[in-house]
C-alpha cells in the first residue's frame, strides 16, 4: 500500500547522509583516521544546512512511520550542530588517540540516531533511533584506552542504559496491550476515547522511568556524575550535550502528544520530579570541589530546569525547554572542553587548578565565566531565557505551577553560589598550582569549540527572538 | 534689595573672606586686624537700619520686610523684616561680635578659621532674629549651631568634646520636636488658607488656631524653646558648653543664643498662640520661678566662676520666663527688656571671666584670692559688672528686674514673692565670689605669677559694654519704649485671650 | 533612535575599546573618562530637552526585540526616572575620576565601572519589564567583580553574599513580572511586557496583593530595609570606594525606583494595603539602622547603616501617600543618592591615606589632612540633616508627609535624625580630633583627584538645598502619577 519513491527520499537525504558517512569513516584504513574528524564534520555540517532548507516543509514518510515538520526539523538542526561543535573540540582529542575513526564512526552513527528520533511518528521507530544513539554511545568512553576510568564509565553506563530500555520496552508493551497502537499521536487519540486506564498510567511511569534514566533524574541519576567524570572531556560532552538531549525529545512526544495534557497525574509526577531534580542536583554539585563532578551534578540540576518546560505544558514553556536545551548543550560541551583544556595546563581540575586562572589563561577563563554565568542564568547569556520563559509560563499557568517557578527561581539562585565561586577564583584569588611548563598556548580546536559555543550564548542570547519563534513554531507543529 | 539684607549676608562673604584669608595670610596680626574691620561694617550697616527705623509705626508691622518665592513647593518664602521685638536682638548680636573680635586679639590658633565662624554665627543670629517665615527661621536656628560646635571643639577647654557633642545634640532634639510643632503649623494654615505657606506673618495675620490645637502645638514650641533659653530641668547642656567653651563662644553663646529661646517664645509661641499661653500661663511661671531660684542655688555652690556665671544666665532667663508668663504689659516688657540686658552684662561677665583666667590661668574660685591686689583694674570692671548683674539700681540690669516684679506683683503677689527671693540668692552668690576671689590676701602663689592686668584690647569691649550698662540704667526709655513697640500687638492678643 | 540608546551603549563601546587596548593598561582610564564623561554630557543636553509639564515618557524608543515573546526594547524617561538617570551619569563620571590612581588590573577595573554604568542607566531608563530586569541583573555582574578583586580581607564572603541575597531578590521580582504579565494579558487582550502599558491596567485588589507582596520582598532587598539588610554592610565594608560610592549612590535606588515604578504605581490598592507593614519596615529601619551605625568602630560600616536609615526615609514617606511624603521620598532618593557618595568618597580618603578606618585606631587627624577632614565634616553634616543641605531638604518632606499622615509618629523619625547626628559628630570627633597615632604623622591630605569629586558633590548637594525648586519642578510629574490613588483620598 505504502511505496517509497524517490521524492520521498529527499527528505530523508540528511539522515541517509549520515549513515553513509558513518560505514565510509568505518571502513577508512586506520591511517587515514585522522581525516575522520574532516568528513564526520562536513557531513553534519551538510546535514544540518539540508535539514535547515527543509524548513517549512511538512510531510509524511515512510508510509506514515516518519513525518519531516517544523518540530522535526528544529530538533534536527539543534542536534547536529550541537553534534557539530563537538566534533571541532575533539580533534585535539582524536590527535592523540589511536582509534579516532571508531570515535567518529560512532559519533555519526550516534547522530543518525538522534535525528531519527524527533521525526518518529509511532514508538518502534523511536525506539530505534534512540537505541541506536545509545549503543554507540555507550561505546565512546571506551575510545581512549589511555583512560582507564573510561571503561567503568562505560559499562556503568552501559548496565544502567541496559536496565532503562528494559524498562521502556515493558512501558511499549502496556502501552501496546491497552491502546492497540504504537502510533504516537494514535496512541493519544485512543486514550482520549477510553480515559486513563491504571495499565496505562503504569505504561507512562516505566517509560518515564526507562527515559528519565538517560535524562539522568533524580532518583535515576547515579550514573551520571561517574560517567561524566570518567569519559573524556568531548565525550562527556556529546553525553552530556547531545545525547541527553535526544531523551528530551523523546519526552516532549511521550508527554505532550501521547498522554496529553490533561493527565493530572502525570503532570504531578513530573512536577515532582523536577523539583527533586533540581534541588538534589544543586545540594550535591554545592558540595563538590572537583569543578568536573560539580559540573556533572549541576547537569543532573538543569534537566530537571528542562523538565520544568515541558511539565508545565504551555506552548511557551515548552519553548522555553526548547531554548534551555540549546543552552544547556553549549554550555556543557563548552565547559567540559575548558575543563579538559584546565587539566592539560595545569594538571587537575579541582577547584585549586582554577585559582588566579584569570591571570595564566585570560581567554579560557573569560569564555568560562560567560558559561557559568550562562548556567546560572544571568542575562542576556543564553541560559537565561530558557529558564525565564519557563518561569513566565509557569506563573502564567497559575496553581502550584507558581510554586514550580519559585522553586525554580530559588534553585537557580542556589546554583550561583556555586558557579559564582569558580568565577570567584579564577579572577580573585592568586595563583596556587603553577602551569604545566609546556602550556598550550594558540590556536586549538577545543578552543575554537570552545568559543563557538560562547558566541552562540552570546549571540542567542543578545537576540534570542528568532530562536524563540522557531522554538515556538515548532512546539505548535507537534500539538 | 533693602539693608537687613545685606546686613544678613554680610557676615557670611565676611566668613568666606576670612576662611580663605586663613589659609593665605600667615600674619596673625593682619588676620586681626582684618577680622576687626570686617566685624565693624556689619555695625555700621546696621546703625544705618536703626537711623531708617520708623520708631512711631504701629506693631505688628514689619520694617526692612523683604520677601520672595523661594520653594513653590511646600510655599516656602524668603522673608525678613525688623520690628522692636528683633531689632533690639539684631543689634545686640552686631555690637557684641567686633567686641568679640577685639576681645580675642591674644587668641593665636588657627584665626582665620577662628574669625570665620565667629562671622558665620553672626550671619545665623541675625537670620534667626529677622526671619519671617518658620523655615528660613528653622534654617538659621540650625545653622547657628554648627560654628559654635566647631568654636567648642577646635578652642575649648580640656572636655571639649564631650561639651561639644553634647551642646549639638540637646539643642538639636529641641529644634527637631519644635519642627514638629512647625508642621503643625502649617498644615493648619493650609487648610484654612487654600494653599501652603510658612509665612509667619501671613499665618500670624491671617490664620485662626482653635484652642484645643494651640493646647497642643504650644508645648511643642515651647520645649524647643526652653531648651534653647535654657530653662530648668532642661538645662544641663549650658554648664558643659560653657566651661568648655573659648571666652567669645562663651560671650556669643550666653548673650545671643540663649535669646533665641525666648525671641521664639515671644514670637512664635506667645505671638501665634495667645490662648495657649494664657493657659499655660501658671505651670510657665512657676517653672521660670524654678529655674530663677534652682539655678541661684546652683550657682552658689559652684567653685568655677564661669560654672557659676553659666548657672547665674540660667537663673537671669528664668525671670524673662517668669515675665512673660504673667501676661501683664510691664512685665511683659521687662522680660523682653531682660533678654537685652542679660545679653549685655553676661558678655560682660564672661568677658571678665575670661581676661582672669588667661591672666592667672585659672577660673577656679578655690585657687584664687586676692586678686583685686594684684590685678587693680580687672577687678574693678569686674566689681562693676556684678553689680550689674546683681540689678544694682542705675545699671541696666535693676530696669527689667524692676519692670517684671512691679507687673508680676498687680497679677499673682504670691508668685511674685517667691520670686524675688531669687534677687536675695543673686546678690549672695555675686558677692561671696568677690570675697573669696578677689579680696582678701593674695596668695603668694598668684604674687609670684606676676599676671599681667587687663590689656586695652580686653578693657576696650569691657568698657563699650559697661558705658552702655550705665547709659541705659540710667535713661532706658529708648531702650522700653522701642521694646514696646515690638510688643504692644502680643500683649493685645494676650489680653484679649484672658 | 532615542539618545537614550546611544547614552546606553557609549559606556559598552568604551568597555570594548578598553578590551582592544588592554596591552596598554594606562589607556584605560582616559577611556572611560571619556564614556563616562560623553555619557554625563548627553544626560545634561537630555536634561536641557526635557519637557518638565509633558506627563508620560519622553525620548521614547520601542523597538521589536523578541516579538515572540512580546519582549521589546523599549526605554524612555519620565520624571521620576530622569533625575536618577542624571545621578548615575553623574556618579559615574566622578567615579571615574576618583579611581584615577588605580592601577592594579586597571583595564578590568575601568571596564566593570563602565559596565555598571551601562546597567543602571538602563534599569532607571527600561520601559519594557524584560528590559528592566535584565539590567537588573546585569548591574550584579560588575559589582561582585569589583567586590571580589578589588575588596578588603572578607571580599570572598561579601562578594558572594550580595551576589546570592540580591539574586534571590530579584528572582523573586521575576515571577511578579510573570503574573503581571499574564494578568495583564488577560485583561488587555493581547500580551505585553511594555511597563507603561501594564501601569494602566488595574488589577483585581487580591492579585495587587500577592504580587506586591512579591515586589516588596524584592525591593526591599535592595533598598535594603530591615531585616534584609545584612549584605549591605557587608557589601560595603569589603567594597573598594569606587564601587561603594555607585553602590550607595545608585544601586539601592534601583530598589526605591522600583517599587515606586512597579509596586506603587501598577498596585496602589495592594499599597494601601500594605501601608501599616511597610511604614513598620521603614521606622524600624530609620531607627535600628541609626541605632546600629552609633555602634559601629568601622567608620565605612557606620555610614553603611545609615545608609539603611537613609533609605528608610525613602519608604516611610511612600507610605505616607502625601505629595510631601512621596516628594521627600523621590527627592531624598537623589539627595542620599549625592551626598552618600561624598561620604564614602571621604572615608575611602582615610582608608587610603592612613591605611585604616577604625575609628579607634584614628585620631587627630584635622592637624595632617584639613581639607579631606572639612570635606568630611561638610559631607556629614549633609547626611545627618542640617538645613541648608539636601538631605534635609528630603527629610524635612519626608517627615511633612509623615506628619501630615501619621501625626505625632514623626517622633520616631526625628529620633532617627537625632541619633544621626549622634553618631555622626561622634565618630568625626574621635577622627578629627585627640591624639594623632604615631604612624599617622606623616599623612598626606587628599589628593586633587579625589577633592574634585567630593567638592562637586557638596557643591550640588548644597545648592538643591537652598535651591529644591529646580530639582522638584522635574519630580513633581512623578508624585502626581502616584498620588492619584483612590483609597488613600
Amino acid at each position: 500500500m505504502n511505496t517509497i519513491t524517490l521524492d520521498q527520499l529527499i527528505p530523508l537525504l540528511p539522515e541517509l547522509l549520515l549513515a553513509l558517512a558513518a560505514m565510509i569513516v568505518m571502513l577508512l584504513p586506520r591511517r587515514a583516521g585522522k581525516a575522520a574528524w574532516g568528513i564526520a564534520a562536513a557531513t553534519l555540517a551538510a546535514a544540518a544546512v539540508m535539514c535547515a532548507v527543509l524548513w517549512g516543509v511538512d510531510a509524511e514518510l515512510l508510509g506514515g512511520a516518519y513525518r519531516v515538520d517544523g518540530f522535526c526539523v528544529f530538533a534536527q538542526v539543534m542536534l547536529l550542530s550541537l553534534g557539530f561543535i563537538n566534533i571541532i573540540g575533539s580533534v585535539d582529542f582524536t590527535g592523540t588517540i589511536t582509534r579516532a575513526k571508531e570515535y567518529y564512526a560512532l559519533l555519526l552513527a550516534a547522530m543518525l540516531g538522534l535525528v531519527l528520533i524527533p521525526g518518529a511518528t509511532d514508538y518502534i521507530t523511536l525506539t530505534i533511533g534512540f537505541e541506536l544513539a545509545s549503543i554507540a554511545t555507550y561505546t565512546l568512553p571506551m575510545v581512549d584506552p589511555s583512560n582507564p576510568k573510561g571503561r567503568e564509565a562505560s559499562l556503568k553506563y552501559y548496565l544502567m542504559g541496559a536496565f532503562s530500555s528494559a524498562l521502556i520496552f515493558y512501558g511499549l508493551s502496556l502501552l501496546y496491550g491497552f491502546t492497540g497502537t504504537l502510533s504516537i499521536r494514535g496512541a493519544a487519540e485512543v486514550i482520549a476515547l477510553v480515559g486513563i486506564h491504571p495499565a496505562l498510567a503504569a505504561a507512562f511511569v516505566l517509560m518515564l522511568a526507562g527515559y528519565g534514566y538517560k535524562m539522568a533524574l533524580v532518583p535515576l541519576h547515579m550514573w551520571a556524575a561517574d560517567t561524566y567524570t570518567g569519559a573524556s572531556a568531548p565525550t562527556t560532552g556529546f553525553i552530556s550535550g547531545v545525547t541527553q538531549k535526544g531523551a528530551f525529545i523523546v519526552a516532549m512526544k511521550i508527554v505532550l502528544v501521547t498522554f496529553g495534557l490533561g493527565l493530572s497525574v502525570a503532570s504531578a509526577i513530573l512536577g515532582l520530579l523536577c523539583v527533586i531534580t533540581m534541588t538534589v542536583g544543586n545540594v550535591l554539585a554545592l558540595q563538590q570541589s572537583d569543578v568536573k563532578r560539580m559540573l556533572a551534578y549541576s547537569s543532573v540540576a538543569h534537566a530537571g530546569n528542562i523538565l520544568v518546560g515541558i511539565t508545565v505544558a504551555t506552548g511557551l514553556a515548552v519553548a522555553g525547554s526548547f531554548l534551555h536545551i540549546w543552552a544547556h548543550a553549549l554550555m556543557t560541551i563548552g565547559g567540559f572542553f575548558v575543563l579538559r583544556m584546565v587539566a592539560q595546563a595545569k594538571g587537575g581540575t579541582e577547584i585549586k587548578h582554577f585559582r588566579g586562572l584569570a591571570k595564566e589563561m585570560p581567554y579560557t577563563a573569560a569564555a568560562f565565566m560567560l558559561i557559568l554565568f550562562s548556567y546560572g542564568g544571568v542575562p542576556p547569556l543564553l541560559g537565561f531565557w530558557g529558564k525565564m520563559l519557563m518561569t513566565v509560563a509557569a506563573v502564567g499557568r497559575g496553581g502550584w505551577y507558581t510554586a514550580l517557578a519559585l522553586l525554580l527561581v530559588l534553585n537557580s539562585a542556589l546554583s550561583l553560589v556555586y558557579y559564582a565561586r569558580v568565577i570567584r577564583e579564577m579572577y580573585a584569588k592568586p595563583s596556587e598550582v603553577a602551569p604545566v611548563a609546556d602550556m598550550p598556548r594558540g590556536f586549538s580546536w577545543q578552543g575554537l569549540a570552545v568559543w563557538l559555543a560562547v558566541g552562540l550564548l552570546l549571540v542567542l542570547g543578545l537576540f534570542p527572538g528568532q530562536l524563540t519563534d522557531f522554538a515556538a513554531m515548532a512546539v505548535d507543529a507537534l500539538s | 534689595m533693602n539693608w537687613l539684607n545685606i546686613l544678613i549676608f554680610l557676615p557670611l562673604l565676611a566668613a568666606v573672606v576670612m576662611f580663605i584669608g586663613g589659609r593665605l595670610v600667615k600674619n596673625d596680626n593682619a588676620l586681626r586686624g582684618l577680622a576687626l574691620v570686617l566685624s565693624l561694617l556689619p555695625l555700621a550697616v546696621n546703625l544705618v537700619i536703626m537711623a531708617g527705623y520708623n520708631y512711631g509705626l504701629a506693631s505688628g508691622d514689619f520694617q526692612y520686610y523683604t520677601t520672595l518665592d523661594w520653594i513653590a513647593a511646600f510655599g516656602i518664602s524668603y522673608a525678613v523684616g525688623l520690628d522692636g521685638l528683633s531689632l533690639p536682638l539684631v543689634f545686640l548680636t552686631s555690637l557684641l561680635t567686633p567686641l568679640v573680635v577685639l576681645l580675642s586679639f591674644d587668641e593665636h590658633k588657627k584665626l582665620g578659621a577662628y574669625f570665620g565662624l565667629l562671622f558665620l554665627l553672626e550671619c545665623g543670629l541675625f537670620g534667626v532674629f529677622a526671619a519671617l517665615d518658620l523655615f528660613l527661621f528653622y534654617l538659621f536656628w540650625e545653622v547657628v549651631l554648627i560654628p559654635m560646635y566647631f568654636l567648642i571643639l577646635g578652642w575649648g577647654g580640656p572636655r571639649r568634646r564631650y561639651a561639644a557633642i553634647k551642646f549639638f545634640v540637646y539643642t538639636h532634639v529641641a529644634s527637631l520636636v519644635m519642627l514638629v510643632g512647625f508642621f503643625a503649623i502649617f498644615f493648619t494654615a493650609a487648610a484654612e488658607l487654600g494653599h501652603y505657606t510658612f509665612n509667619m506673618y501671613e499665618i500670624m495675620s491671617a490664620v485662626h488656631f482653635a484652642p484645643g490645637l494651640q493646647y497642643l502645638i504650644f508645648p511643642a514650641l515651647f520645649f524647643g524653646f526652653a531648651v534653647k533659653m535654657p530653662t530648668v530641668p532642661f538645662h544641663t547642656w549650658l554648664p558643659d558648653a560653657h566651661v568648655e567653651a573659648p571666652t567669645g563662644g562663651s560671650v556669643f553663646l550666653a548673650a545671643v543664643m540663649l535669646k533665641m529661646g525666648g525671641y521664639g517664645l515671644v514670637r512664635i509661641a506667645f505671638g501665634m498662640f495667645p490662648e495657649a499661653a494664657v493657659h499655660y500661663a501658671i505651670p510657665m511661671a512657676v517653672l521660670g520661678i524654678i529655674s530663677m531660684l534652682w539655678a541661684a542655688l546652683l550657682a552658689l555652690a559652684q567653685d568655677d566662676l564661669k560654672k557659676m556665671i553659666a548657672y547665674s544666665s540660667v537663673s537671669h532667663m528664668g525671670l524673662v520666663l517668669f515675665g512673660l508668663a504673667m501676661l501683664q504689659e510691664r512685665a511683659f516688657n521687662g522680660a523682653v527688656v531682660q533678654m537685652f540686658a542679660h545679653g549685655l552684662i553676661s558678655a560682660m561677665l564672661f568677658m571678665c571671666c575670661g581676661i582672669l583666667q588667661h591672666s592667672v590661668g585659672t577660673r577656679r574660685i578655690g585657687d584664687l584670692g586676692g586678686v583685686a591686689n594684684v590685678l587693680p583694674r580687672l577687678s574693678a570692671l569686674t566689681v562693676f559688672t556684678f553689680f550689674a548683674s546683681i540689678g544694682l539700681p542705675g545699671l541696666l540690669g535693676f530696669i527689667p528686674e524692676m519692670m517684671v516684679f512691679l507687673g508680676a506683683f498687680s497679677v499673682h503677689k504670691l508668685l511674685t514673692v517667691v520670686a524675688m527671693l531669687s534677687m536675695i540668692l543673686t546678690a549672695a552668690y555675686y558677692l561671696w565670689a568677690l570675697e573669696r576671689a578677689y579680696f582678701g590676701q593674695a596668695s603668694r602663689d598668684l604674687i609670684e605669677k606676676q599676671p599681667h592686668d587687663i590689656r586695652w584690647f580686653q578693657a576696650v569691649p569691657l568698657l563699650v559694654l559697661g558705658v552702655l550698662v550705665l547709659i541705659l540704667g540710667v535713661y532706658p526709655a529708648p531702650l522700653t519704649d522701642i521694646v514696646s513697640q515690638g510688643t504692644a500687638y502680643i500683649i493685645n492678643a494676650l489680653g484679649g485671650a484672658i | 533612535m532615542s539618545i537614550i540608546t546611544i547614552l546606553l551603549a557609549l559606556p559598552l563601546l568604551g568597555v570594548l575599546l578598553i578590551g582592544i587596548s588592554a596591552r596598554r593598561p594606562g589607556a584605560a582610564k582616559f577611556i572611560a573618562l571619556v564614556a563616562s564623561g560623553l555619557v554625563l554630557a548627553g544626560s545634561v543636553y537630555l536634561l536641557g530637552q526635557f519637557d518638565p509639564a509633558a506627563s508620560g515618557y519622553q525620548f521614547e524608543q520601542i523597538t521589536p526585540w523578541f516579538p515572540a515573546f512580546c519582549v521589546s526594547f523599549a526605554v524612555g524617561l519620565d520624571s521620576l526616572s530622569l533625575p536618577l538617570f542624571m545621578l548615575t551619569a553623574l556618579l559615574g563620571f566622578l567615579v571615574v575620576v576618583y579611581s584615577w590612581n588605580v592601577t592594579e588590573r586597571a583595564p578590568f577595573y575601568f571596564g566593570l565601572l563602565l559596565l555598571l554604568e551601562t546597567g543602571v542607566l538602563g534599569v532607571f531608563s527600561a520601559l519594557d519589564f524584560f528590559l528592566f530586569y535584565i539590567f537588573w541583573e546585569v548591574v550584579l555582574i560588575p559589582m561582585f567583580f569589583l567586590i571580589g578583586i578589588w575588596g578588603g580581607g572578607r571580599r570572598s564572603y561579601a562578594s558572594m553574599k550580595f551576589l546570592i541575597y540580591t539574586h534571590v531578590a530579584s528572582l523573586v521580582m521575576v515571577l511578579a513580572i510573570g503574573a503581571m504579565f499574564f494578568k495583564a494579558g488577560d485583561i488587555l487582550g493581547h500580551y505585553t511586557f511594555l511597563i507603561p502599558e501594564i501601569t494602566g491596567v488595574f488589577f483585581e485588589p487580591g492579585f495587587q496583593v500577592l504580587v506586591f507582596g512579591a515586589l516588596l520582598f524584592a525591593f526591599c532587598v535592595k533598598l535594603p530595609v530591615v531585616p534584609l539588610h545584612t549584605w549591605l554592610p557587608d557589601a560595603h565594608v569589603e567594597a573598594p570606594t569606587a564601587a561603594s560610592v555607585l553602590l550607595a549612590g545608585v544601586l539601592l535606588k534601583m530598589g526605591g525606583y522600583g517599587l515606586i515604578r512597579v509596586g506603587y504605581m501598577i498596585h496602589p490598592v495592594a499599597a494601601g494595603i500594605y501601608m501599616p507593614l511597610i511604614v513598620v519596615l521603614a521606622l524600624v529601619s530609620i531607627v535600628y539602622g541609626s541605632y546600629a551605625a552609633f555602634t559601629q568602630d568601622d567608620l565605612k560600616k557606620l555610614i553603611a547603616y545609615s545608609s539603611i536609615s537613609h533609605m528608610g526615609f525613602v519608604l516611610l514617606g511612600l507610605a505616607s501617600q502625601t505629595e510631601a511624603g512621596v516628594l521627600g521620598a523621590v527627592y531624598q532618593m537623589v539627595a542620599h543618592g549625592i551626598i552618600s557618595a561624598a561620604l564614602f568618597m571621604g572615608c575611602g580618603v582615610i582608608q587610603h591615606n592612613c591605611g585604616t578606618r577604625q575609628i579607634s585606631r584614628l585620631g587627630g587627624l584635622y592637624s595632617r589632612m584639613p581639607a579631606a577632614m572639612t570635606l568630611l565634616v561638610l559631607a556629614f553634616f549633609a547626611s545627618m540633616g542640617i538645613p541648608g543641605f539636601m538631605g534635609f531638604m528630603a527629610e524635612f518632606s519626608v517627615m511633612l508627609g509623615v506628619y501630615q499622615r501619621f501625626g505625632l509618629l514623626v517622633l520616631l523619625v526625628a529620633l532617627g535624625a537625632v541619633l544621626a547626628v549622634g553618631y555622626y559628630l561622634w565618630a568625626f570627633q574621635r577622627v578629627a580630633f585627640g591624639a594623632l597615632p604615631k604612624d599617622m604623622q606623616n599623612v598626606r591630605d587628599i589628593h586633587w583627584f579625589e577633592l574634585v569629586p567630593m567638592v562637586v558633590l557638596l557643591v550640588l548637594a548644597l545648592y538643591f538645598g537652598l535651591q529644591p525648586d529646580g530639582m522638584v519642578e522635574y519630580m513633581q510629574g512623578s508624585v502626581d502619577m502616584l498620588l492619584w490613588d483612590p483609597i488613600m483620598d
